[in-house]
């Protein structure tokens, strides 16, 4: 049983009715990286599989991840990855990174050459430069200036959103969204885990969020495998995505774990979440709470995709 | 309701040179949050205070004293929860920067997120007048001369960089206030010779803390690497929710770091109801607690191996 599941992040408001909706050109991009992550999957492991999915979506500003980032508060990408091997429960991540258009190969050179885990800001820069990896690469997009421009008006009152209002509810309308990630298991049994991020609209410069934070956006054991998306404070004082895999382990199906996490979430923080997950079995999860999380699994019956959720 | 303090000053092989000035550094670090409970002060300004001492004590790897990364500065990660509200807040990497705990409580109370590293981190808390200092000013000559060692073994090349499960001396706290609440402090300097940005596993919530105040609260120390893989701090929390006593918590979640990782460390735990563990799979960990009625109880425990 070879399983690939990808996510292109949560939608976090209501779709404007009679607005423009790239809904259905999300979907068939994701359903595309799934079948193309499953073929890798027919001759390497469940974490290259997991590495190439979200690779192509930072290569596509569509996503908020690597090239087509979300913008900081003074107008920099800086962004977040993770990425974790099930079967060797090693991991690597790198946080508040800039000019690096794949930080998800990044995350996987810090698990597999050096004795870290984790690795941020110009560190993790400098590391990227020696290893070839970029470092000074330009990953602003224009859809993206002005989507700051437009939430900046918000913040300081007369935009479309009307008045000044509290960042906390300006991440709701602006911010979160298209954060990429991945879960895949292979041929031999192996489950592994990945996930990408520009993070939020106007977070401070240096914020990292849950994609960079194993436990939180991205885990991965003998068990299951798990990525999450949504606002990643919460995601973080809840280990989100470590609670996941445990619920899997106490013998929930995958989605009725992600739910039951969902549901602390919600409870606990009043925020929404969205998680993919695969079992050591192949079977799937989905889940989201909130408007609708866009994925799409590949497996060797066929692909399939949509929006999970959109109350 | 029973008021309780418990702190760690690192668990490692402490030199015996060294074993005297961890009791004293960790007895006052815990007088200075007794101070504040006994006064009504909350759990969370508690733990604050108390890691904020060993911040300023050069006998711990937090604030000054830390070890050099292999650049030769002293980068600091930090981070503090609030048990009543799962409140977190978190800083890694930062360099100037006096009291990371203090900074990483700015994080949890005036920004929207829960962890900011390096300069942006920096920044802050420029803006926020927090006390800054010059990244020179964090580093002893203890610690100087450990990184020229370092630098000569890793000339020398021949395996020199020490193993992966090295264990530090990482400091946290944890707190059990009047109201009933818990919290959670922790503030590391890391690793020795360390790579540039390394973040390790105390900033990061469930690996290095936790704080849930309807279970209880605990602290890592020891091999980062492996704790963030396997979340111990949540570990332990998760044990005590499912009807552990803060000891035996503790055990458990330093059994899965091991068997899991390989990884050795501590763990500080305090219940709901006032009552500590303190556990450690490394050759030492320097610790001190004081509950009502009685003084601090303070010493370096052995044999954890």
């Amino acid at each position: 049983m070879r399983v690939v599941v990808v996510h292109g992040g949560v939608r976090i408001s209501r779709p404007r009715p009679g607005g423009r909706s790239r809904d259905g050109e999300i979907v068939d991009k994701l359903m595309d990286v799934a079948e193309r992550a499953r073929r890798v999957l027919l001759a390497g492991s469940a974490l290259d599989a997991v590495e190439e999915a979200v690779r192509i979506m930072e290569e596509d500003p569509t996503f908020n991840a690597g090239y087509g980032s979300a913008l900081n508060l003074v107008g920099e990408v800086e962004v977040d990855a993770s990425i974790m091997d099930g079967s060797t429960m090693r991991a690597g991540a790198v946080g508040a990174v800039r000019g690096v258009l794949h930080p998800v190969t990044l995350a996987r050179a810090v698990m597999e050459r050096t004795p870290h885990v984790l690795l941020v800001g110009e560190g993790a820069r400098e590391f990227a430069r020696k290893l070839g990896l970029g470092g000074d690469e330009d990953l602003v997009h224009e859809s993206r200036v002005s989507a700051r421009r437009e939430a900046l008006r918000g913040a300081l009152g007369g935009g479309s959103a009307g008045g000044t209002m509290p960042a906390r509810d300006l991440i709701g309308i602006y911010g979160v969204g298209e954060t990429v990630g991945a879960v895949a298991l292979d041929g031999e049994g192996r489950l592994a885990a990945a996930t990408s991020t520009g993070g939020l609209t106007l977070k401070l410069p240096g914020r990292v969020g849950d994609s960079a934070v194993v436990g939180a956006g991205t885990y991965a054991d003998g068990r299951a495998a798990c990525s999450g998306t949504g606002v990643g404070e919460a995601a973080i004082v809840e280990a989100g995505a470590f609670r996941v895999v445990e619920a899997v382990g106490r013998g929930l199906h995958p989605r009725r774990a992600a739910e039951e996490v969902l549901d602390i979430i919600r409870r606990e923080t009043g925020r929404e979440f969205g998680f993919i997950v695969v079992d050591r079995s192949g079977r799937v999860g989905v889940a989201q709470m909130g408007y609708g999380l866009f994925w799409a699994s590949a497996t060797d019956e066929g692909v399939e995709g949509g929006i999970e959720g959109g109350g | 309701m029973r008021t309780a303090i418990v702190v760690h000053g690192g668990a490692w092989n402490i030199p015996d040179d060294l074993v005297e000035d961890h009791v004293r550094g960790t007895s006052r670090a815990a007088r200075e949050g007794w101070k504040v409970l006994s006064r009504g002060g909350s759990a969370l300004d508690a733990v604050e205070a108390a890691v904020r001492v060993m911040e300023d004590d050069p006998t711990f790897d937090a604030g000054v004293g830390s070890f050099l990364n292999e650049e030769g500065f002293v980068e600091l990660d930090a981070a503090i929860m609030d048990g009543r509200d799962l409140k977190a807040g978190a800083v890694g990497a930062v360099r100037r920067v006096r009291h990371p705990v203090t900074l990483a409580r700015a994080v949890m109370e005036r920004t929207e997120h829960v962890m900011l590293v390096g300069e942006g981190a920096e920044r802050l808390a420029e803006r926020l007048g927090l006390e800054m200092c010059a990244p020179g000013d964090l580093i002893v000559e203890r610690e100087l001369e450990r990184w020229r060692r370092e630098r000569e073994r890793e000339r020398a090349g021949g395996g020199g960089r020490p193993p992966d499960i090295f264990s530090g001396g990482t400091v946290g706290a944890a707190a059990l206030d009047d109201s009933g609440n818990l919290a959670a402090a922790v503030s590391t300097g890391g690793t020795p010779f360390k790579m540039v940005g390394r973040v390790g596993d105390s900033p990061i919530v469930g690996a290095g803390l936790y704080a849930d105040g309807e279970v209880g609260a605990a602290v890592s120390t020891g091999w980062g690497e492996g704790i963030m893989r396997v979340l111990m701090a949540k570990a332990a929390v998760d044990a005590l929710a499912a009807g552990a006593d803060p000891g035996a918590a503790a055990e458990g979640a330093l059994d899965i770091l091991l068997r899991r990782t390989g990884g050795r460390g501590g763990l500080i735990v305090l219940d709901r109801e006032g009552e500590i563990g303190l556990a450690h799979t490394t050759a030492r960990m320097a610790y001190a607690y004081i509950r009502p009625g009685g003084g601090v109880e303070a010493g370096v425990l052995v044999g954890g191996g």
